[in-house]
């Protein structure tokens, strides 16, 4: 009987939780489909009809497509490149033999503590100076900010890897080259997917940097964009909240497919950054 | 063998592209930070020298500067105090080896995969005076009287804002507790049980012990991230009501980009990264293994 009711009591908290979390994200769920109107006489409860004007404008009107886009590219892109680059100095300084393997993996561990607000305003100024195009200099500040934990991820995981399948495949007469090809880069499998999640996620999810470097509306991330209806600038409401629940759901969805990859990569990342 | 993994040449062409893009974005930039905030530029008049005056003027006549500093303080506490207990409650709570727990976990984790501009559009939405979800509940409870504007009164904004982000946030340092909880040997927790200890005693006398390290992680994350908070006090308040949320990062935004004060700009970021750099290390050495 005791044990009846504190399962009760349990499964009642469970859900007050659950409900803690998505009761706000349906309140602009339900929000997004009123009208202007309607959000202002009634925040409470369902919509009458289901408007669609918000989503219908961010569209048309705003062109959302063009800053999702923006966003996957830099992401993507980013990503591609910082996995590429720390998995072949992680093998050159787990495998290789060299005097200062140890000075550049601390060297590039550094690269953790510094946060990268002390590094804005030279970035900008040398960005500027050179005349390189901004997304092309916010893709490379993205996938330096990206390196430091991506080294570190990978090097710790291929310090417990073992040297035999490399040394079998020397023997067989396999290059270095070969040897990182076809041996480390499946090996280190799971690092690529925690550095790929974790990178994706940060570029995604960064507003700080697009809002200095780019200038060029056509160049907008997704929180740039969503981030302008801040403010006294946001009176026309199903479209600022359509353009929020757009923004998130492509995380959403990568989170549901994939939680538990997800939740791993994140926590590794911060255990161990 | 060795004579392969000797080769200077295959090593620089591994090392080249990370060390090149690495040093390019954060060591340059870092000395030339260092050396502008000894400078005062608009970028469009020449650089002058001014040497410390940067400094001394964040600490002397700067006033903005010095409440900057106090509402990271206060921004870093609330954070710490809304968020570090309630989710060590939550991931004892939470793996007891129960139905849905892992559900309820993953659910509380989800807003941490969110843009923090977006959830923060979403509670100035909640919090709005007029459309929001905050004021309505208490209508519909019959208090107008203590309806208001959340994020613009500023006895309440700081604590909406940090209410906002631990919203965000305590699910994942739930969930990094939750790492530190499963590694614990099983062993252990069995042993306790057999001789006898009850829910609270294995809390306190078997758990807490060896989450350590984990508390040290989710703390050092807490502060250094408070630091950097920057897009919940941009989308929520942009620092308002006078400079009442106004924090380092945010600081350093307008004074750099907004105002064309690139020196001052540098300077303030520096001592952000200092401040980081010493709150981190006294946290490491505070809860060190001994």
């Amino acid at each position: 009987m005791k044990k009846r009711i504190v399962n009760i009591i349990r499964y009642f908290i469970f859900l007050l939780l659950v409900s803690v979390i998505l009761f706000p994200l349906g309140f602009i769920l339900t929000a997004s489909f009123k009208s202007n109107t309607e959000i202002f006489n009634s925040p409470w409860g369902l919509p009458e009809e289901i408007s669609l004007k918000g989503y219908q404008a961010i569209i048309e009107t705003y062109n959302i497509g063009r800053n999702l886009t923006n966003s996957l590219l830099y992401s993507t892109g980013s990503c591609i490149v910082a996995i590429a680059a720390a998995s072949m100095a992680s093998y050159a300084i787990t495998r290789m033999r060299w005097r200062f393997s140890k000075a550049a993996l601390n060297y590039l561990l550094l690269g953790i503590m510094v946060p990268i607000h002390s590094l804005l305003v030279p970035l900008y100024i040398s960005v500027s100076k050179l005349g390189l195009p901004s997304p092309a200099a916010l893709l490379l500040i993205y996938i330096a900010g990206a390196i430091p934990t991506a080294v570190f991820i990978m090097t710790g995981f291929l310090e417990s890897v073992p040297y035999e399948l490399e040394e079998a495949a020397v023997i067989d007469g396999a290059s270095i080259k070969k040897c990182f090809f076809s041996i480390i880069l499946p090996l280190l499998k799971p690092s690529i997917a925690t550095v790929g999640i974790l990178t994706f996620m940060n570029v995604w999810n960064d507003l700080l940097m697009g809002l200095i470097f780019l200038k060029n509306q056509s160049h907008y991330t997704i929180q740039l964009f969503i981030a302008q209806f801040k403010g006294s600038h946001a009176t026309n409401y199903p479209v600022l909240l359509a353009s929020i629940i757009f923004s998130a759901i492509p995380m959403i969805i990568i989170y549901l497919v994939m939680s538990d990859r997800l939740i791993d990569g994140i926590t590794q990342g911060a255990v161990k950054g | 063998m060795d004579r392969m993994l000797r080769d200077k040449k295959t090593i620089i062409l591994f090392m080249a592209p990370a060390i090149l893009i690495f040093t390019l974005v954060i060591p340059v930039p870092l000395a030339a930070s260092i050396g502008l905030s000894f400078f005062k530029w608009d970028l469009l008049s020449d650089a002058k020298f001014v040497g410390v005056k940067n400094f001394i003027r964040l600490f002397t006549s700067d006033r903005v500067f010095g409440t900057t500093v106090r509402n990271t303080f206060s921004y870093m506490l609330l954070s710490v105090l809304f968020q570090i207990p309630l989710a060590y409650c939550l991931s004892i709570f939470l793996t007891r080896g129960k139905r849905f727990e892992k559900l309820v976990r993953n659910t509380l984790f989800m807003p941490a995969v969110l843009s923090g501009t977006a959830v923060s559009l979403m509670f100035y939405f909640i919090y709005h005076p007029e459309v929001g979800l905050v004021n309505a509940v208490l209508k519909l409870m019959g208090k107008p009287e203590l309806t208001r504007f959340w994020l613009a009164d500023e006895n309440t904004a700081m604590v909406c804002v940090c209410l906002a982000v631990a919203w965000q946030f305590v699910g994942y340092h739930m969930l990094i507790y939750v790492t530190g909880i499963i590694a614990i040997p099983l062993d252990i927790i069995e042993a306790a049980k057999i001789d006898g200890a009850n829910v609270w005693q294995l809390a306190l006398r078997v758990i807490t012990p060896n989450m350590k390290p984990v508390l040290r992680v989710s703390l050092v994350l807490i502060m250094t991230s408070s630091f950097k908070s920057f897009d919940s006090i941009y989308v929520m308040t942009g620092g308002g009501p006078a400079h009442k949320t106004e924090v380092m990062a945010s600081y350093m935004y307008n004074k750099a980009f907004l105002n064309l004060k690139y020196g001052y700009g540098c300077a303030i970021g520096l001592m952000l990264f200092a401040m980081c750099l010493v709150v981190s290390l006294a946290i490491q050495k505070i809860l060190a293994d001994r």
